[in-house]
C-alpha cells in the first residue's frame, strides 16, 4: 500500500505545471524516488520533467544535487540512471560548471562506476559543463585515456571532455594523438574534435595538415570542414593544401566543396 | 555512404522569420552572424554488410553512429544498429523484419520497399530527453520487429 501511495504522489507531482515552483516538487520527486528501493525503471516521462532546471534560481537547483547524488550513489540501477538524468539537467545549465565544480571527484567516480550508458560514456557528460568543463577535470580522466581495455567510444568521450577543459594543453593533446597509433578508426572523430576545440598547438596543426593528406576521404572530408573552422591566421598556413585540394577531380565533390568554402575564408571579401 | 549537410546560423537570422531564405546566405562563416556554418558528418563508423543464410533469405546489417559536426561537444552521437531479414521463398510475397537496437533518440525508421517495417518515435524532444538518449542511456533493444509483407520492387 505504501509502495501504492508513493507511485501514485510521484505520478501527481510530474502532472505539475513547469513552473518556478516546480523545483520543489521536482525536489520531491527525485527524493520519492529513493523511497522505492525496488523501483524497476525510471519513469520515460521523467528527463521532460526535468528540463526545467536548467532555467530556475541556483539556489533552488542547489537543493536538488544532495537527492541526486543519492540517487547517484544508490546501488539500484534505476536510481543511478535518475540520477545520471537529473545531473544532465542541471549540467545543461549555463552555470553548471561553477555549481558542480566542488564535487568533480566525486561526479567522476560516481558516473565510472554506476555508469548507466549504453557503451560505457558516462564520463562524457563531464562533457556538458558550462561555460566550460573545469580544468581540474584533467587529471582525473587524462589517465584514462591510457586505459588498453576502454571502448573507443569511451575514449572519444574522454578526449571530448578534455578538449573541451584545456583545448590547448599539451598532455591533453598528446594523450589523445598518441591514442590514434592503436585506434587508427579514430582519426575521423579526433580531427573533428581537434577542429571544434580551435587548438592552436602545433602538433594539433601539424596532425590537421597530416588529416588533409590522409587515405580515407572520409578523414579528408572531416580535415577540410575542421581547417575551415579556424582562424583565418591557420586557415592560411593550409592555402596550397586546400588549393590542390579543391582543384582535384579525383577527391569526392563535398571535400573540394569544403575546400574551396576555407579558402573562400582567406579570400577578398 | 554519404551524410548531408547541417548547417549552422548566427545572429540576425532568419532575416525574413520565421524561415530561413536566400537572403541569409551571406556566404561569409565563422562570424556568427547569419551563415555561420556548414557542415557533413563523419562516416567513419558506419557500415552495411549483406549476407545470404539461406537460397530465399538475405539478411542486411546496417550499424553507425553519426553526430552532428556543428553541435561542438554534444558529446556523443545518435547511434543504431539494425539487422533487417528478408525473405522470398514465395517470390511474389516477399516478407521482412527488423532486429533494432539504437539511441532513445531521435526517431529511427527502417523501410523495405517503401514499406516500414520498423518505426520507434522518441517520447518527447526535450534538451534533457535528447541528451540523455544521445549519452546512451535508456537505449533501445534489441527489440524484434513483426514480419511484414513488403513490395517485390
Amino acid at each position: 500500500m505504501a509502495l501504492l501511495a508513493a507511485s501514485v504522489m510521484t505520478g501527481l507531482l510530474f502532472l505539475a505545471p513547469p513552473d518556478s515552483a516546480a523545483t520543489t516538487s521536482i525536489k520531491q520527486t527525485l527524493e520519492g524516488f529513493l523511497n522505492q528501493p525496488n523501483l524497476k525503471e525510471a519513469p520515460a516521462t521523467l528527463s521532460d520533467r526535468l528540463d526545467p532546471l536548467r532555467s530556475q534560481p541556483v539556489a533552488q537547483v542547489r537543493e536538488i544535487l544532495p537527492a541526486t547524488l543519492s540517487l547517484l550513489r544508490s546501488e539500484n540501477p534505476s536510481h543511478q540512471e535518475i540520477g545520471s538524468i537529473a545531473l544532465i539537467a542541471i549540467a545543461l545549465r549555463q552555470d553548471s560548471a561553477e555549481l558542480l565544480g566542488p564535487i568533480i571527484p566525486e561526479l567522476v567516480t560516481l558516473l565510472e562506476t554506476h555508469d548507466r550508458t549504453h557503451s560505457g560514456t558516462a564520463l562524457g557528460l563531464l562533457a556538458l559543463l558550462n561555460p566550460k568543463p573545469p580544468v581540474s577535470l584533467v587529471p582525473y580522466l587524462l589517465p584514462r585515456l591510457a586505459d588498453s581495455k576502454a571502448s573507443t567510444e569511451k575514449l572519444s568521450a574522454l578526449s571530448q571532455t578534455l578538449l573541451r577543459a584545456a583545448p590547448d594543453d599539451p598532455a591533453v593533446l598528446g594523450a589523445i594523438l598518441n591514442l590514434l597509433q592503436e585506434h587508427p578508426g579514430m582519426r575521423a572523430d579526433v580531427v573533428q574534435m581537434m577542429g571544434a576545440a580551435h587548438t592552436v598547438n602545433e602538433r594539433a596543426i601539424t596532425f590537421l595538415g597530416a588529416s588533409l593528406a590522409d587515405e580515407d576521404a572520409n578523414v579528408r572530408l572531416m580535415a577540410v570542414q575542421a581547417v575551415g573552422w579556424q582562424r583565418t591566421e591557420v586557415i592560411q598556413r593550409f592555402e596550397k593544401q586546400l588549393g590542390k585540394i579543391a582543384a582535384d577531380s579525383d577527391e569526392q565533390s563535398s571535400t573540394r566543396d569544403f575546400a574551396s568554402l576555407a579558402l573562400k575564408q582567406i579570400g577578398p571579401r | 555512404m554519404q551524410t548531408g549537410i547541417t548547417e549552422n546560423y548566427g545572429f540576425g537570422s532568419p532575416v525574413h522569420p520565421p524561415n530561413l531564405s536566400s537572403a541569409d546566405e551571406d556566404g561569409k562563416y565563422n562570424d556568427c552572424y547569419l551563415a555561420n556554418a556548414t557542415g557533413h558528418a563523419s562516416t567513419g563508423s558506419m557500415s552495411v554488410t549483406v549476407s545470404f543464410p539461406g537460397s530465399h533469405a538475405a539478411t542486411a546489417g546496417l550499424s553507425g553512429s553519426a553526430g552532428n559536426p556543428l553541435v561542438f561537444f554534444s558529446g556523443y552521437p545518435t547511434s543504431w544498429n539494425m539487422a533487417v531479414s528478408l525473405n522470398d521463398a514465395a517470390p511474389s510475397a516477399p516478407t521482412a523484419q527488423a532486429v533494432a537496437s539504437h539511441t532513445c533518440y531521435p526517431a529511427h525508421t527502417v523501410t523495405v520497399n517503401g514499406t516500414t517495417i520498423y518505426n520507434f518515435q522518441p517520447t518527447d524532444n526535450s534538451l534533457t530527453t535528447i541528451t540523455k538518449c544521445l549519452s546512451g542511456i535508456g537505449y533501445i533493444g534489441p527489440v524484434t520487429g513483426q514480419t511484414y509483407g513488403v513490395p517485390t520492387h
